[in-house]
Order: structure tokens, then C-alpha cells, then sequence
């Protein structure tokens, strides 16, 4: 009896092993896609300018600050010569002490101006770090993506800094027109598909050899995890 | 709602089966007086496959012809057919599979008491069958028709070993006369087996997946166990 039960619970457990799954047989909902990184080069390369100018003005401002507080130094130490004389009789350096005295102040004006500029070139070039990080990460907003083969807009309502462009299969090719603020730009991939199944029994159409044949960005950086290029792992950042 | 069926048939079978198992310890005496025969024919059924197929959308029917050599040693032939479905053969898509095999091999049958025995053997199994199946690919962007792909294979081929570890007892139908000879015709068991998949023709991307007697080719080695109901032809 214990026998029999063992067979039984054993053939039950082996017989229900491979529970089917409830997605099973349903439609995979998928594009074989390309990742795209749009980074405005020109804008990014504008203010690292600005930012590089700012930081040579800096440069000079702290040198005018030291140089300054040098001469308010010598100054003050001939002042004291010169209230040493004036006091000893010799009222002839009265006018001098004056003039000393104008120059001390007039010094300590330009060290509080220079000591200001460096302080706002500090913060100044604190946002244009923020934005240069932020335009190099690639966040912007597409206003408008055409795919030319299929003339179908595609919609990316959001600024991010990741697009996925879907790839047709059935040409082998797909170009697309990218409207980034006033500028718009063209792209055309070129790839092999080919048909694969996963360890999960998920089966896909892929592209590979991927790889770009016309476009009007400034230039193009493509990032392949293999050398066969394959979609989904391809990272295409596009410079403008 | 078939692997509830499958729940129920199990249970009625596990029943049935305690019952003739515990009836079939009183004939100890009936079997031990039995004299050796040269060659012992039998037909061995799987009514596992049986049940299996009548709860689920799968059919697979096996059965065998038996040679018992002076009690001990035994050759076999069994032959079955199976159309197969297995739903997560490819996830977004159908698969199937369908053909017949037989088997032939031998082995020992050792007596462990008057009604059961323990038998270990070895058997070579061919299989000729076709598959066929379908990839669904819907586009989320909708920039291209949604993809469907059919393939089909014909004449295919699958040949592999089993190492059977195989269990029986006879069944006592007659109760009120314990040397019946009707009590010496069935017998129930089990048969576990190890099966080695050695060649099948193969194909990319969409490889053959499931091989009606073998199962998936994915498991190489596979377990499988197979619950049998013996008929002795002789009396």
C-alpha cells in the first residue's frame, strides 16, 4: 500500500511537473529596437566656454585681490612712518598721509569688488555646470520623430534621455527624421534580422550588424555589446 | 480544468489500486507453488498514458508485448503513439509534435516475495514523427503588421537508451478462491526510467522540442515514470 501510494504521489508530481503558462500562446507584443542618446555638442560646447572664461576671469580677480591687499599692506606700514614724522614736526607729509590714506580706501573698495565677482562667477558657472551635466546625460524632447519608410509619426511625449526608435523588419532598413528644438535631423539604420528563441521559449526577430548609413548629426558615437551589433544592446549616441 | 480531471483520475486509480495491492499479499501461497515456465507471454499497458490523455488535450497510448524467460529474464517490445502539445514550447506561439515509437530491450526480474517483483533492464527506443508550430509577434508601435510564422517538419527522427527500474504485483480479482487462475492474469506496477536521448534532427532557431515516447528534448537526461497493467496470456 505504502508502495502504491509512493507511485501514485510520484507519477502526479513528475505528470504535473510542467505546469503550462498562462501567457503561453499569446502574441509577444515587441520591436526589435535601437537605444538613441541626444546630446546638444554645441550648446554644451558654448557654455563650457563660458564656463572656462569665466573661471580665467576668476583667475585674475584673485590675483587682483592679492596684488591689492599687497599694496593696502606697504601702504598701511608707510602710514605709520608717515604719522611717525608728522608727528615728530614734519607737517610737510600731512598731505602724503592723505593721499595714502584715499588709496588705502579706494583699494579695499576694488578687494570687496573683486572679492563679489569671484563669488558670482562661483555661482554663475555652478548652473552652467548643472546644465552642461544635464545636456551631456542627453535629456531632451523629441518634437517630433518620422519614421520615412512607413511616413508614421512616432510619439515621445517626454523629455528623457533614453529613446527606443523601433526597427522594421521587413526592409532592412529604417530612417527617421528627428525634430529636436528648431533643428531637424535625419538618421538611417541598416541591419540583418534574424529569428532566435530564449531559454524562456520566448521567440524574436532581431536585428544585427546594425549599423547607420546616412545621417546629419554633427556625429555619431555607436556602442555594440558584441561585434555583431545586435537591436536592444545597441546604444547610438548622436551629438548636435 | 484538465489538470483537475487529471487529480481525480489519479485518485480513483490510487484507490483501486490499495485495494487489489492489499488483496494481492493473501496469494503468496498460489504463487509460490506455481511451477517455472520456460516463457511467460504478456501484454503490458500503460494506463497512465491513459489517464494522461483523457484529462488533457495530449494523447499518448503505449503498449507492450512481454517475454518472461524462466521467470527471471525478459525481453520486450513496446510500441506507442503520442501527439503532443507542450503549451510552453514556445511561449508566443503553438507547438506540436506528433509520431509513434517502439522500444525493444530486456532485463531481470527479480521475485521479492510471492506476488511482487523488482526488475532492472534496458531498452532502445526509435521514434518517427513531424512537428509543427507557429510564432506570434504583435508591434507595439504599430509600424509594421503584426508576425506570424508557421514551420513544419516531416519525417523526423529520434533515437535513444532507457534504463528501466521496473515494479509489479499480481492481482487478486478472485477473492473467495485464491488459486483462481484469474488471479494469475494481471498485474500492476510501475516502471521508472532514465531515459538518454542520443540523436534527433535538429533545427535553428526553432529546434524540435518535444519527441512523442521521449518528451522534452530540453531534458536529456529525462525521468519518466510509467504506471503498467500486466496481462499473462498463458495460464
Amino acid at each position: 500500500m505504502k508502495n502504491f501510494t509512493f507511485i501514485i504521489c510520484s507519477w502526479l508530481l513528475l505528470v504535473s511537473a510542467c505546469d503550462p503558462c498562462a501567457d503561453c500562446g499569446k502574441p509577444l507584443v515587441y520591436d526589435p529596437s535601437v537605444k538613441m542618446i541626444f546630446i546638444n555638442k554645441d550648446s554644451a560646447d558654448a557654455l563650457q566656454l563660458l564656463i572656462n572664461e569665466n573661471s580665467s576671469i576668476k583667475t585674475i580677480a584673485d590675483s587682483s585681490v592679492k596684488a591689492l591687499n599687497a599694496s593696502i599692506t606697504a601702504l598701511s606700514d608707510s602710514l605709520i612712518v608717515l604719522d611717525t614724522l608728522i608727528a615728530n614736526g614734519q607737517v610737510q607729509y600731512e598731505s602724503t598721509r592723505d593721499s595714502f590714506l584715499l588709496a588705502i580706501s579706494d583699494f579695499e573698495s576694488l578687494v570687496v569688488a573683486n572679492t563679489l565677482v569671484k563669488t558670482k562667477i562661483d555661482s554663475v558657472n555652478k548652473v552652467f555646470n548643472s546644465v552642461v551635466t544635464k545636456i551631456n546625460k542627453g535629456t531632451v524632447q523629441l518634437l517630433r520623430t518620422y519614421l520615412v519608410e512607413e511616413t508614421i509619426d512616432l510619439d515621445y511625449p517626454d523629455s528623457t534621455s533614453l529613446f527606443r526608435l523601433p526597427l522594421l523588419l521587413a526592409t532592412g532598413q529604417s530612417t527617421y527624421e528627428i525634430q529636436i528644438g528648431d533643428s531637424t535631423y535625419t538618421i538611417a539604420f541598416q541591419y540583418d534580422t534574424y529569428e532566435a528563441i530564449d531559454d524562456a521559449r520566448i521567440a524574436r526577430i532581431r536585428a544585427v550588424n546594425l549599423d547607420t548609413i546616412y545621417h546629419t548629426f554633427d556625429s555619431l558615437v555607436i556602442s555594440c555589446q558584441t561585434n555583431q551589433c545586435i537591436s536592444d544592446e545597441t546604444t547610438v549616441t548622436a551629438y548636435f | 480544468m484538465k489538470r483537475l480531471l487529471l487529480l481525480i483520475f489519479s485518485i480513483l486509480a490510487w484507490f483501486t489500486g490499495i485495494s487489489q495491492a492489499k488483496d494481492s499479499i493473501n496469494i503468496d501461497s498460489v504463487a509460490t507453488n506455481a511451477k517455472v515456465r520456460f516463457v511467460q507471454p504478456s501484454i503490458v499497458v500503460d494506463y497512465g498514458k491513459i489517464i494522461y490523455s483523457l484529462a488533457s488535450n495530449e494523447d499518448r497510448y503505449e503498449a507492450g508485448l512481454h517475454l518472461l524467460f524462466l521467470d527471471h529474464y525478459y525481453l520486450v517490445g513496446e510500441y506507442g503513439i503520442g501527439n503532443l502539445a507542450p503549451e510552453n514550447a514556445i511561449e508566443n506561439g503553438h507547438y506540436k509534435s506528433e509520431g509513434s515509437y517502439f522500444r525493444f530491450g530486456g532485463g531481470y526480474l527479480a521475485t521479492i516475495s510471492g506476488t511482487s517483483k523488482l526488475g532492472l533492464g534496458a531498452r532502445y527506443s526509435v521514434c518517427q514523427f513531424q512537428d509543427e508550430g507557429t510564432v506570434l509577434i504583435q508591434s507595439p508601435s504599430e509600424i509594421q503588421p503584426d508576425y506570424e510564422r508557421t514551420f513544419s517538419r516531416n519525417n523526423l527522427e529520434a533515437r535513444w537508451l532507457e534504463l528501466v527500474l521496473a515494479s509489479e504485483s499480481k492481482l487478486k480479482l478472485n477473492k473467495a478462491n485464491p488459486e483462481s487462475g484469474i488471479n494469475q492474469l494481471f498485474a500492476i506496477g510501475f516502471q521508472l526510467r532514465l531515459r538518454l536521448l542520443s540523436t534527433y534532427d535538429r533545427f535553428t532557431p526553432y529546434d524540435v522540442y518535444a519527441i512523442p515516447g521521449y518528451g522534452r528534448t530540453v531534458s536529456n537526461p529525462a525521468l519518466a515514470l510509467n504506471l503498467i497493467v500486466k496481462i499473462n496470456l498463458t495460464k
